[in-house]
């Protein structure tokens, strides 16, 4: 075993645990979730694609834009659904994923179009969020007085 | 509430600042628990289609097959303050299902791998992703309301974490056992930038 530090990032990757052949069943109730919501309608309601061209993170809050207010009785199945969740108080890709009963994948990727679209308006933070200094700060606060 | 113009619906000023933790850990660590402890909602549950290489695990035989799986995971949310809003994620620990945090790691503050003392190597995946990438996280020992089985110096030894990593003792049914778990995790991440921005 190599001393913590060393030079490759995968010298450290394997604890004893993965060298070990895993049992043939395993069986979790995480693991149970795997055959839910594969929905055919998802994957069609995307076109095929599994990648939206902006990114939503997770976390990533959305709210509906006037115009995406003004859309929203054309608007049909997720698309309306999304505008309509989140048309007074912004919320989450996943928030979003969970109240509609539909796989995190297909939130992003549909929210995605419709942002791109001014139909909804995305709040995330900076990829550096990590680096921020006065946010971090801000949110030790925060947490502090909960 | 009867003031609701189109001014009025919206709570933040300049916008929310969606932030994001990662609860990891073996199944049946608390996860859910400890998310739901500090959360203003009821955790609620994702799921999340990822594909994996199967690279043996299933026994297929053909080394690089793509499986496509579907997880579930638990998530909270936070208010902070009146912008920024905190989300903690509870995943699956399972390293086959270690793809998938490629994806929620992304933008993610760190991470809290929980531990069960009776069942340190359930956490194994989760350290071995967080350290390979230099994510920063805290261990922290679930007591499960009262009973240590380990003290966090065995489990310090026991898991080989480096020592500049804190190991910390957790109640993940207490509201502030886990706020102080999210805030030791929030000083390593703080120590971090501070340090990064004096070298720059």
């Amino acid at each position: 075993m190599e001393p913590m530090g060393a030079e490759d990032p995968h010298a450290q990757l394997v604890r004893p645990f993965l060298d070990r052949k895993r049992p043939a069943h395993h069986a979790s109730v995480e693991e149970d979730h795997s055959h839910a919501a594969h929905g055919v309608r998802a994957y069609a309601m995307t076109g095929g694609r599994a990648h939206a061209s902006g990114v939503l993170e997770f976390e990533t809050m959305l709210q509906a834009t006037g115009s995406g207010r003004e859309a929203l009785t054309a608007m049909k199945f997720e698309r309306a659904d999304i505008l309509r969740l989140c048309q007074t108080d912004p919320l989450s890709v996943a928030e979003l994923s969970a109240r509609m009963h539909v796989p995190i994948g297909v939130v992003r990727v549909v929210a995605a179009d419709l942002v791109s679209e001014g139909m909804l308006e995305s709040f995330q933070p900076s990829a550096n969020v990590a680096d921020d200094v006065l946010l971090i700060t801000r949110l030790i606060a925060g947490v502090r007085s909960l | 509430m009867s003031v609701a113009s189109e001014t009025s619906t919206r709570p933040f000023s300049s916008g929310p600042i969606p932030v994001k933790i990662v609860v990891a850990g073996g199944f049946g660590v608390g996860k859910t628990t400890f998310v739901g402890a500090i959360s203003d909602i009821k955790p609620l549950t994702t799921e999340a289609a990822m594909t994996s290489v199967g690279e043996g695990i299933d026994d297929r035989g053909d080394v690089g097959t793509k499986t496509t799986t579907t997880v579930a995971m638990d998530f909270g949310r936070v208010a902070v303050d009146d912008a920024i809003v905190l989300y903690l994620f509870g995943t699956p620990g399972q390293d086959r299902f270690g793809f998938m945090w490629n994806d929620l790691i992304q933008g993610a503050l760190g991470a809290v791998v929980l531990v069960d003392s009776r069942r340190i190597e359930d956490s194994f995946p989760a350290l071995d992703y967080f350290e390979s990438r230099s994510v920063p996280f805290v261990v922290a020992v679930n007591r499960f309301g009262g009973q240590m089985f380990h003290t966090v110096d065995e489990v310090r030894e026991a898991l080989s974490i480096s020592s500049h990593v804190p190991v910390v003792s957790t109640d993940a049914r207490g509201r502030i056992a886990v706020k102080e778990t999210v805030l030791s995790l929030l000083d390593v991440v703080l120590q971090r930038a501070l340090a990064k921005a004096k070298s720059n």
